[in-house]
């Protein structure tokens, strides 16, 4: 997910490129060198660094708050009894939340 | 080599830097003193314990083993076991873990100056809490993830079982009554703080709603929209404080909303947990993550002094909000933040299930716990900023220093506390409060507190807004946790009462549902309603009784540790769980006996039952504190006869303990060990880690 992130960004970035009046470029070393010399191409390529970065966090958010609860649950259950149905998104968000308050869950 | 000298190099640094931040804040006698110091001190004592201690007990006594398969992998069905990023099951920890004990044990343990205080949280976290959190998180993993009562019964016997579950029931209903009478306090004729408060009730349903029936499961959709309505709750609350009329309504002494309160402990109790407990939880771990991240970054930002001198003279037992001297009440007044055995209960419950792979337990069960003890020193940061004498013009009760303003400020300033009654009704009206004089349990001064370093670092015009952002974010939390303990004690005693007649233990069954969550909510509404007709304001009865019945499960859970590390053949290294227990079993024992028979009636409850019942039989009570004394005598003694049961529950655990250690020692019979046996992990080192 990460990566295919990654590649669309760097398309689009190199799209932008194509539509300016910078120069056309021939093959990607003339690019890698232009990248190189130009500063708003290089605050391009950090913004393409940055994605991987945002969207780790994105999905570590997801992750903390219980948001992807479903879709790994819908993973596991994939892998685990591929014969069965899994649970629709509701009802597993009641038996989890069920399940969580049962025990101690908060402290002083 | 080079890079293993550069690490020497920077650990030395640190441990100089630490030292001389401790040596500053202990040293210091003049005015006041910048609280980056406290600040420095903290992470570099966090930092050594965790770089060398923690490995040390993680590599040569635990001996945790990165290859063995944790019960998440051998276990996992997608559901309770799931292994989890070690981060993310950081985060659920923590957010477990740290609820406002924190907050309100350090402002009130700081009426014996900075220091004790701030001392006793560094070195207790590091030697005792973090310690105790770790090794329960260890043994439970090692155990599929059983809880404290369950492993104290396999492995010390029926009587440790029955004695952690007893206590834990016990000290949750206490817990629920102080964290109620907090929050009564804090809304006592505040129609800002009650209306905003009241406000989070329906909010918190509005977003269980979205999150069940509107968009089911979208946790970040529906907690952003209940943190944005919590946000405009406050503002709300600010003008409903200026309305005539609307105002009024909002407007209450404390008997009534302590009503409120029960009232609505009993409905969340029964209502389902989707409706409100769960909505609301999510929304009280953003506020308290947010607040305590944003509290950290004004603190480094202000870097506000402290005023409060390392030392008062209430070390000596005579101290405004709670009586008692220095030793030991200190240590049973700061439990959360320095040793909580209620960590026990959660590093023993979800956190262990969640566990990609046993090298994580240092970081979680340890780093954890420091975390935890980091917001008790901002919370003791935030007490001591603000000027002592208004320090103890807020938290003082109204029967020891007067219901006169004037009375209240003449007695605090003979105390060498200067204040003034202009100064009081200033901070109050920037507060936007009506008053600030006796308004005791900690939420209040902590808010005033936070309001004036949040005040400072992001502008004066906001302090109400800050004061009541302060006040809705304690009550958010406190509330959850009320919620959640009340269902748990609901199952704990359907559990119980189901050996006595099976369909009461079944939890579903709604007549059993109603007669158990109605004698929780019985046994913390009395000690709430007690609590608020007090002339003394409850909290310094109630809140020693916490920390004792706290301390004394934390000595449970020590217990079963060092049961467990004899049993394993480490009797050489039992001392890592062994020294905390004892300095627990000397402070709760020592803190029990003096409550129990202490001659001075603001420290022994039997001489303020005796004394009170002697004032009473001799007619020297005025006629409205003669009509509540029988029940304030009545509650003197059975609070003594609590704390006894608490001592005999310690006691009995405890030789429990030594005779399975000398049984074994001796070579004789024991419970076995019931550590799930070795298997070798499957899952790749990077699947988790991404």
């Amino acid at each position: 997910m990460g990566s295919g992130l990654t590649e669309r960004s760097a398309n689009k970035s190199m799209s932008a490129v194509n539509d300016s009046s910078l120069p056309v470029f021939e093959t990607a070393q003339d690019i890698h060198q232009h990248i190189a010399q130009s500063a708003t191409l290089r605050t391009n390529k950090t913004c393409i660094e940055l994605l991987p970065l945002l969207s780790y966090v994105w999905r570590a958010i997801r992750e903390l708050s219980g948001d992807n609860a479903y879709e790994r649950y819908i993973a596991q259950h994939a892998a685990s009894y591929p014969d069965t149905t899994p649970l629709a998104r509701k009802d597993f968000f009641l038996y989890q939340q069920q399940q969580k308050w049962s025990g101690i869950q908060r402290c002083c | 080599m080079k890079k293993s000298l550069a690490a020497i190099l920077v650990w030395i640094a640190v441990a100089l830097l630490g030292s001389a931040a401790l040596g500053g804040i202990a040293l210091n006698r003049g005015e006041s003193i910048n609280a980056l110091w406290f600040i420095t001190a903290a992470l570099c004592v966090y930092a050594i314990a965790y770089r060398f201690y923690a490995t040390w007990i993680a590599t040569k006594v635990l001996l945790i083993d990165p290859t063995r398969a944790t019960p998440a992998e051998r276990l996992d069905n997608g559901r309770d076991y799931i292994p989890t990023n070690r981060w993310i099951v950081f985060g659920h920890h923590f957010a477990a873990i740290a609820g406002p004990g924190p907050l309100v044990g350090p402002t009130l343990a700081a009426q014996f100056g900075y220091l004790p205080g701030t001392l006793w949280i560094l070195f207790g976290a590091v030697l005792g809490g973090c310690v105790q959190d770790m090794v329960t998180l260890f043994y439970s993993t090692r155990r599929n993830g059983r809880s404290l009562g369950q492993m104290a019964r396999d492995e010390l016997g029926a009587i440790g079982g029955i004695a952690a579950l007893t206590t834990t029931l016990f000290i949750m209903i206490i817990l629920i009554a102080v964290l109620g009478l907090v929050v009564v306090n804090a809304m006592k004729h505040s129609p800002w703080a009650t209306s905003t408060v009241a406000a989070t009730i329906p909010i918190a349903m509005l977003v269980g709603l979205y999150m069940r029936t509107i968009r089911p499961g979208r946790v970040l959709e529906g907690s952003l929209l209940g943190v944005i309505l919590l946000l405009l709750a406050v503002a709300g609350g600010g003008w409903i404080e200026h309305q005539p009329g609307l105002r009024e309504f909002f407007d209450h002494p404390g008997l009534p909303l302590a009503w409120v309160v029960i009232a609505y402990g009993f409905a969340a109790a029964i209502l389902p947990v989707w409706l409100l407990l769960a909505p609301r939880d999510y929304l009280s771990t953003y506020m308290k993550l947010g607040t305590i991240i944003l509290l950290m970054l004004a603190i480094v930002w202000m870097q506000p002094s402290v005023k409060m001198p390392a030392f008062t003279q209430f070390v000596d037992g005579t101290g405004p909000i709670f009586g008692g001297k220095l030793f030991p009440f200190v240590f049973i007044t700061i439990a959360c933040g320095a040793i909580s055995g209620f960590h026990a209960l959660i590093a023993s419950g979800t956190t262990p299930k969640l566990l990609s792979n046993e090298r994580d337990i240092r970081m979680i069960g340890f780093g954890g716990m420091a975390l935890e003890s980091f917001v008790a020193v901002m919370a003791i940061i935030a007490a001591t900023v603000l000027d002592p004498g208004v320090f103890f013009a807020i938290n003082s009760p109204a029967g020891v220093v007067g219901k006169e303003a004037a009375d209240a400020v003449a007695k605090i300033s003979s105390w060498g506390f200067p204040v003034t009654v202009a100064q009081m009704n200033l901070l109050a009206q920037q507060m936007g409060e009506a008053t600030l004089f006796a308004r005791t349990g900690g939420a209040p001064s902590l808010a005033v507190g936070m309001a004036s370093i949040f005040g400072s670092a992001f502008g004066q015009g906001m302090l109400a807004m800050w004061y009541h952002f302060a006040i809705m974010f304690e009550a958010i939390f406190i509330l959850t946790t009320l919620d959640a303990g009340t269902r748990v004690g609901r199952f704990m005693l359907q559990d119980m009462l189901g050996n006595i007649w099976k369909p009461l233990g079944r939890t579903s069954w709604y007549p059993s549902v109603l007669l158990s969550s109605g004698i929780i909510v019985a046994a913390w509404g009395y000690f709430l309603y007690i609590g608020v007709i007090d002339p003394n304001g409850g909290v310094n009865i109630l809140w020693p009784l916490f920390g004792i019945s706290n301390q004394i499960l934390a000595a449970i859970a020590l217990c079963v540790a060092t049961g467990i590390l004899v049993k394993s053949d480490k009797l050489k290294h039992a001392w890592i769980t062994a020294l905390p227990l004892v300095w627990l079993i000397i402070i709760t024992s020592s803190a029990a006996w003096e409550k129990i028979t202490s001659t001075d009636v603001r420290i022994g409850f039997l001489a303020a039952a005796n004394d009170l019942a002697t004032k009473l039989a001799s007619g020297l009570l005025s006629p409205e504190k003669a009509a509540i004394a029988p029940q304030l005598i009545f509650n003197q003694r059975l609070d003594a006869v609590l704390t006894l049961f608490f001592v005999c529950m310690l006691w009995l655990i405890v030789f429990d303990m030594l005779r399975v250690c000398i049984r074994y020692l001796n070579g004789k019979p024991v419970p076995p060990l019931s550590e799930v046996s070795y298997q070798l992990t499957g899952m790749e080192e990077a699947w988790v880690r991404d």
